[in-house]
């Protein structure tokens, strides 16, 4: 067994509302990420995925708080840690990519001096070495002209060379672990694929774990080593690519699946999931999924499902499994 | 041309449409410089008939759409039911064309009911007392498998995918006979997407209308299509049956889009055609000559297209210089037979 880079235990977020209650968004959720793994999380939106990985940078909204449990990062519980200490770990030991590369560079700098900004926080080093080593990054990286790429604003790169700056940004530390928040979504399919293979390429050659947000199964399959799925601000399914989409036990792993156009489907009802994703503010039901599943049962609207363990790494979390 | 493009079943009739936008032309020491967006785009959508397009995002396939629309400027023929943009009225036009677009909530307006928003076309058109509407939208709200009482509900109490069946239902309830869907379920989740994609076939059996689907995903617009077609830069690459461009692409560019798609196959079990060799522009060349990895000097001139399907098989027009490289049992010579387009 390899060592764990990342322990959460019992994490729970919960979303300050109009009236000042508090509605639970994120519910108990443990795992773990592995050292030099790729760890998927898929789910709809509004299942909790972006606000875990916010909680696991320490980056939540002012609205939203955690009530209980760990995250232990080597060991070290970065829900009790100090502001000081938190920034030593961002951008360093921890770092991550959006979705929307644009709206997370600064318009108004050049690439090179944010793509070096973390070594300048982290580090000691001269502007020579500075620009040196983010020209070597951005080669790295793949992008074609770096020179001129590291004078560039922006504005002037294409959303595919955007991500990749941000790539290079974010492992220009070294980090051990990398959050990416549905890093390719808002690209094109080819461009995806290669920032896809891009990602790949740095955990298998520099073994940083990746912890990797999709909403989409086939990208989830093409990177990730295990996949959590996500349901309500729970994890109802957990388990390797093959586990997960191969045989599948929750239900709403199946319904998502099935609920995919692929070739053979064609002129063929889709089996969609019927009605629609619940909200936080949604009543809570003992399984989440009960309300939409097709195979509930009474028990399911009593008493909440306990996690089976299906396989050494598949686990599901329903009274059928 | 000399195709049976003069066909009265043709709903949509797109005649070489050119569009040009212009940048820097503000202040006068600027000079304008004119950038041609759209290069010759022909295509008909028959009676009835889904057709896809698909593309990278800044292909062309969204000012396409708007050209459709009346949106935009634009040279060449673009007819809708018989119907030219420059002869005919803009109100009656949009009897005849409709549009869903990607984000429902930018497209209600968030403080009239959704019977409200349903309710203008069929007050600007003037169609049946105050009665015959609730009549109507209760029944489209059905149609599109919402309850009637949505009626007096507002945009922001619907989920995404509630909002979006109102939007495909506003869209019909003039029953036109083209509805344009530009990006129409990329904004929803998978669970959701899946529901609007049966919506559209439940609405197609039983109702009469055709439909450009635009998308980037080239899985959901061979599920939902009859024909589709591969725009690259402003160009129609390919173009077919869903069938023959999905599962016999000609084009390198279709290949590439293929072998992009994330699925969810073992890793191993994957083509492996995602190589692209850039090479240095060569003015005047294919469109796609500085990506594609089986671009010789030939291509240093522009392609037309051309049909590679056998005879007496719905026409499958590649614009390539090696139209029938991927599929030797195909036919004959390049450019031999199936004239030019």
């Amino acid at each position: 067994m390899s060592e764990n880079i990342l322990e959460i235990k019992d994490l729970t977020l919960g979303v300050t509302e109009r009236d000042g209650s508090m509605a639970v968004a994120v519910d108990h959720i443990s795992f773990e990420v592995r050292a030099g793994e790729i760890l998927g999380i898929v789910g709809e939106s509004g299942c909790g995925k972006s606000l875990t990985v916010m909680s696991l940078m320490g980056l939540l909204r002012e609205d939203v708080k955690a009530l209980e449990g760990q995250i232990l990062f080597q060991g070290e519980d970065l829900l009790a840690v100090s502001e000081e200490r938190r920034r030593e770990i961002n951008g360093k030991d921890m770092s991550i990519i959006y979705q929307e590369p644009m709206t997370s560079l600064n318009p108004l700098m050049r690439i090179e001096r944010q793509v070096a900004e973390p070594l300048r926080l982290h580090g000691s080093y001269s502007r020579e070495e500075l620009h040196q080593k983010a020209l070597a990054l951005l080669t790295e990286v793949g992008i074609q002209d770096p020179e001129a790429c590291l004078r560039a604003y922006p504005h002037q790169l294409s959303g595919g060379m955007r991500q990749r700056v941000m790539i290079a940004m974010a492992t220009i530390c070294s980090p051990r672990i990398l959050l990416a928040d549905e890093p390719t979504t808002a690209l094109d399919v080819t461009t995806q694929a290669h920032v896809l293979d891009l990602l790949k390429r740095i955990n298998r050659e520099y073994g940083t774990a990746i912890l990797f947000i999709s909403h989409d199964l086939g990208v989830i399959n093409r990177i990730c080593d295990r996949v959590l799925v996500m349901y309500a601000g729970k994890i109802v399914e957990a388990g390797t690519n093959r586990d997960i989409l191969d045989a599948p036990c929750h239900e709403y792993t199946r319904g998502l699946i099935r609920s995919i156009p692929t070739r053979d489907r064609k002129g063929k009802e889709l089996p969609s999931i019927p009605g629609r994703v619940p909200s936080v503010e949604d009543p809570k039901e003992p399984c989440p999924f009960a309300p939409r599943c097709r195979r509930a049962m009474e028990i399911c609207h009593r008493e909440a499902p306990a996690c089976t363990r299906i396989d050494q790494d598949h686990i599901a979390c329903c009274h059928l499994c | 041309m000399g195709k049976n493009h003069a066909s009265t079943q043709d709903i949509l009739r797109v005649e070489h449409v050119n569009n040009y936008y212009t940048k820097g032309g503000l202040g006068i020491l600027k000079k304008a410089e004119a950038n041609q967006v759209l290069h010759d785009v022909s295509l008909t959508i028959g009676n009835d008939e889904f057709f896809g397009l698909v593309g990278e995002s800044g292909c062309g396939k969204s000012t396409l759409a708007n050209a459709i629309l009346g949106l935009i400027p634009f040279e060449g023929t673009i007819e809708v039911a018989g119907h030219a943009h420059k002869t005919t009225d803009r109100k009656e036009f949009t009897r005849h064309i409709q549009a869903v677009f990607q984000d429902p909530l930018s497209a209600l307006n968030p403080r009239r009911t959704i019977g409200e928003t349903m309710r203008e076309p069929l007050m600007a058109h003037g169609i049946g007392s105050r009665q015959e509407q609730d009549r109507k939208i209760a029944k489209m709200l059905e149609t599109v498998g919402l309850d009637a009482s949505y009626a007096d509900r507002y945009p922001k109490e619907l989920s995404g995918g509630q909002r979006q069946r109102v939007c495909i239902g506003a869209a019909l309830i003039l029953e036109p006979d083209l509805i344009i869907a530009d990006e129409a379920i990329s904004a929803l989740d998978v669970s959701v997407g899946s529901q609007i994609l049966n919506l559209f076939n439940t609405i197609d059996v039983e109702r009469d209308f055709s439909m450009l689907f635009i998308s980037h995903n080239l899985n959901v617009v061979y599920y939902l299509c009859d024909r589709i077609a591969v725009m690259y830069k402003g160009y129609i690459v390919e173009q077919g049956t869903a069938d023959a461009v999905y599962n016999h692409p000609g084009h390198p560019y279709t290949r590439l889009l293929l072998s992009a798609i994330p699925d969810m196959q073992e890793e191993n079990d994957r083509e492996k055609e995602l190589l692209e060799k850039f090479k240095a522009p060569v003015a005047g060349a294919c469109a796609y000559y500085h990506r594609c990895p089986y671009a010789s000097d030939h291509c240093h001139k522009k392609p037309d297209l051309v049909n590679i399907a056998g005879r007496g098989e719905p026409e499958h027009l590649v614009r390539c210089w090696m139209p029938t490289l991927f599929d030797p049992a195909g036919v004959k010579e390049p450019g031999m037979e199936g004239g030019k387009v």
